[in-house]
């Protein structure tokens, strides 16, 4: 009994003991690549932030950051919470089919705030074709696949609800109509929280009839896949190891176009729509665009004058691809990072077409469209 | 080796604070009312575009925005939008002004307020908490160094005055502000 209890202890004093040491040993990492964030480094100590509470608080971020082996405890967690038949992990279901959901939580005053900034900005605009495109994300789509009693809100309602509000000439895209019909394709990434190419190419499709422009048929385009071994946004929350990764399509034009792709008023230049090195890292949705920008110009060798003004988050950059087919100038905004006076903007340099990608978990808690009233 | 140092400050600290806080609570009571609201703005504008010069803009104007929250006349004025992005009753304030960067991708936002009276800076102080949380919410997927200003954000009090500053070196402007009293 009494060996017994030496054994307890000892254990104990070691897996205590141990993980302390390693964590007093373990070189601070400056960014998680799987949960593409920053990590917090030691906070600056002074004697103000110490009485003002913010060092502790930061020092408690700091040591839960920076703990050592962080993703293996947390897929231990995730891995016991399926056990126990959990259907989520950090708000993340476990769907059928290696399906990953984000739950919609029912929309905030935020998001009337953001129909009537879109309001004011039509005022402004007369005369421009406004088209708006809101998106839905997997967990609209796939409610079949969701585990039993899972809670959601229905995205549905909340796109309709902006489409009453927004008052003004604009012309609503049906994403989600086409998207539904599409269901069987593989639209959205079972891990992330993004559509897919094919998703952006339904949607695309919506788009070019609602603009009154013949899309392309999807045989103009070679449909190649460029990685097998994507884990998005849903995994990094979910971390559940068996959840299989996703692939990632890209459709190549058949036929001859080029581009020049300016970001940020020249800060760096592409003569792609896609960043390849992003493949090589965790956030490999980047590879569209490379990602978030303040502004991205496009001019395409489609020589046909037509502007077109894009309003988005990170859903159009898997669009846009499609539409530089069709445009001679894109600019996408940011509105995140970009505050000028965009109704101004539109008059300078003669833009015809604006239009808003937006998906509406995203619409419905983005803070930043109130930059359209100025 | 760093991270021991910082595991024994850190102890420092808790008892620092422990002993700390009875003395902390007490208001300053000293500065008079003749501090100008003006004076502050002017000061802090001074160490802005003297830190601006030193990078080589010289006109502020082109890369940085500064709006007098009090012109709310017209409905869509930008100052409407700062009020509204931070939740602000705009009651509360008898003088405010943003100074923050307009187009350059760049988190700076210094933000002055002065309360009507002494009360309503609790509740001033929680819409420029909203603030920060959105410029947080803003940054921290984006550019790193501009995420690294968010988070030395400094929100200060003084009187019925606050200070919000996002900036790359906000102890500069911490100081213009204090020497303003």
């Amino acid at each position: 009994m009494k060996r017994l209890n030496t054994i307890m202890i000892v254990v104990f004093a070691v897996f205590i003991g141990g993980v302390a040491c390693m964590n007093l040993l373990a070189e601070d990492q400056p960014f998680s690549q799987a949960e593409n964030r920053p990590l917090m480094q030691f906070p600056e100590v002074s004697l103000d932030r110490i009485t003002s509470g913010a060092f502790t608080k930061d020092v408690e971020t700091y040591l839960s950051d920076q703990f050592v082996h962080k993703r293996f405890w947390t897929s231990i967690k995730a891995t016991a919470q399926k056990v126990v038949l959990k259907k989520d992990n950090n708000g993340v279901y476990f769907g059928e089919d290696g399906y990953l959901f984000e739950k919609f939580e029912p929309p905030s005053e935020q998001l009337d705030a953001n129909s009537e900034s879109i309001s004011r900005f039509l005022e402004k605009t007369k005369g421009v074709s406004v088209y708006g495109l809101l998106a839905p994300t997997s967990i609209e789509i796939y409610p079949d696949k969701l585990p039993k009693f899972a809670q959601t809100a229905s995205e549905t309602a909340a796109i309709q609800r902006v489409e009453e509000q927004v008052k003004g000439d604009i012309s609503w895209i049906d994403a989600t109509g086409a998207l539904k019909a599409a269901k069987e394709q593989p639209i959205y990434f079972h891990t992330d929280h993004h559509w897919t190419t094919h998703g952006a190419y339904v949607a695309y499709r919506a788009a070019m009839e609602k603009m009154g422009m013949a899309p392309l048929s999807s045989d103009e385009f070679a449909i190649r896949t460029v990685s097998k071994n994507f884990r998005g946004t849903y995994d990094a929350k979910a971390n559940d190891p068996s959840v299989e990764s996703d692939e990632i399509d890209v459709f190549e034009p058949k036929f001859h176009v080029s581009y020049d792709v300016d970001i940020d008023d020249g800060q760096s230049k592409m003569d792609s729509l896609y960043a390849w090195e992003f493949l090589e890292k965790r956030d490999q949705y980047s590879l569209f665009l490379g990602g978030n920008h303040r502004a991205v110009t496009i001019h395409s060798n489609v020589k046909n004058g037509r502007k077109l003004m894009i309003f988005k988050d990170s859903y159009a950059h898997a669009l846009v691809p499609f539409l530089a087919n069709h445009f001679e100038e894109i600019y996408m905004v940011d509105l995140r990072y970009d505050h000028r006076d965009m109704a101004q903007v539109v008059k300078e340099k003669e833009i015809q077409d604006v239009l808003f990608v937006y998906n509406i978990a995203g619409f419905a808690e983005d803070e930043n469209l109130i930059w359209l009233r100025q | 080796m760093k991270k021991l140092a910082g595991i024994v400050v850190l102890c420092m600290a808790v008892m620092m604070a422990a002993c700390g806080s009875q003395s902390s609570g007490e208001p300053n009571k000293e500065q008079a009312s003749e501090v100008k609201f003006t004076d502050i703005v002017s000061n802090i504008k001074d160490q802005v575009s003297e830190d601006l010069k030193a990078e080589g803009v010289d006109d502020t104007s082109q890369t940085h925005q500064e709006v007098d929250l009090k012109d709310t006349k017209d409905e869509n004025s930008v100052a409407n939008i700062w009020i509204e992005k931070m939740k602000m009753n705009p009651e509360l304030f008898a003088n405010g002004t943003v100074i923050a960067a307009l187009m350059n991708v760049n988190a700076d936002e210094i933000i002055v307020l002065e309360a009507k009276d002494e009360e309503q800076v609790a509740e001033l102080k929680k819409s420029l908490e909203n603030e920060l949380a959105s410029q947080v919410q803003t940054w921290e997927r984006y550019l790193p160094d501009q995420y690294e200003k968010v988070k030395n954000n400094k929100i200060i009090t003084k009187g019925k005055f606050l200070l919000y500053v996002t900036y790359t070196n906000p102890e500069a402007v911490e100081k213009a502000f204090n020497e303003s009293f």
